[in-house]
């Protein structure tokens, strides 16, 4: 099927990749239906795009290509209502949600809420992490030393 | 909104497992204990403002953005 994306125009994508947010992306309460898009020659940043409103798509990264400590614990109940039981930890991937500034510099990355998919059942929530020092805005290159 | 009055010491229970425990009143703070089954997400409710304020800018239009994502 076809839909129309915010970025890369239209695009082909296959339903059975469609993953489904029972409960939106905060802010979002009513997209339900979201793709993972790939982005023409760059392996670090994708789209995760609503299928029916083409101007909703977040910028995402995984996580530990940029902060290989991140730490994110995600309760076991939580995991259920996804579809996850012990275990099977490997059919989950985490994204989180990047916040483009002028330049990749000025660009921060919402560390707080990431967003878990679960691969094999395609399903998706934004969860906030509980007891975290992680805010909603942490510097994609805060490794970096500045100018 | 059902409104009540607690004093410090006093609870409410919200259906079948859920106790909210006023636990101290200090200057206008209060200190309040929940108990809830694991399976209840419990937020301070400007946390979940918060994501949801960033969430909508993270969307906010760069039409340049491909071009800024090159950058690498």
């Amino acid at each position: 099927m076809q839909i129309e994306t915010k970025y890369l125009g239209q695009v082909d994508i296959i339903e059975e990749n469609i993953k489904n947010f029972e409960m939106g992306i905060l802010g979002f309460e009513d997209e339900h239906e979201f793709v993972l898009l790939e982005i023409p020659n760059n392996n670090h940043f994708r789209f995760l795009q609503s299928i029916h409103t083409s101007y909703i798509a977040f910028l995402v990264v995984n996580p530990w290509d940029f902060f290989e400590d991140y730490d994110v614990e995600i309760p076991d109940e939580e995991l259920k209502r996804l579809g996850i039981f012990p275990n099977q930890e490997h059919q989950m991937t985490i994204y989180n949600i990047v916040t483009l500034g002028d330049t990749l510099k000025e660009s921060t990355v919402n560390l707080l809420a990431p967003v878990l998919i679960n691969l094999k059942d395609k399903k998706g929530k934004q969860f906030i992490l509980n007891d975290t020092v992680y805010t909603t805005k942490h510097k994609l290159f805060s490794q970096e030393i500045g100018e | 909104m059902l409104i009540l009055n607690r004093k410090a010491g006093e609870s409410i229970i919200i259906g079948e497992n859920i106790e909210i425990k006023i636990l101290e009143v200090v200057e206008g703070k209060i200190k309040i204990g929940i108990e809830a089954p694991k399976d209840v997400n419990i937020l301070r409710k400007e946390v979940q403002d918060d994501v949801k304020a960033e969430n909508k800018a993270s969307i906010d239009s760069k039409m340049n953005l491909l071009d800024i994502l090159n950058e690498v």
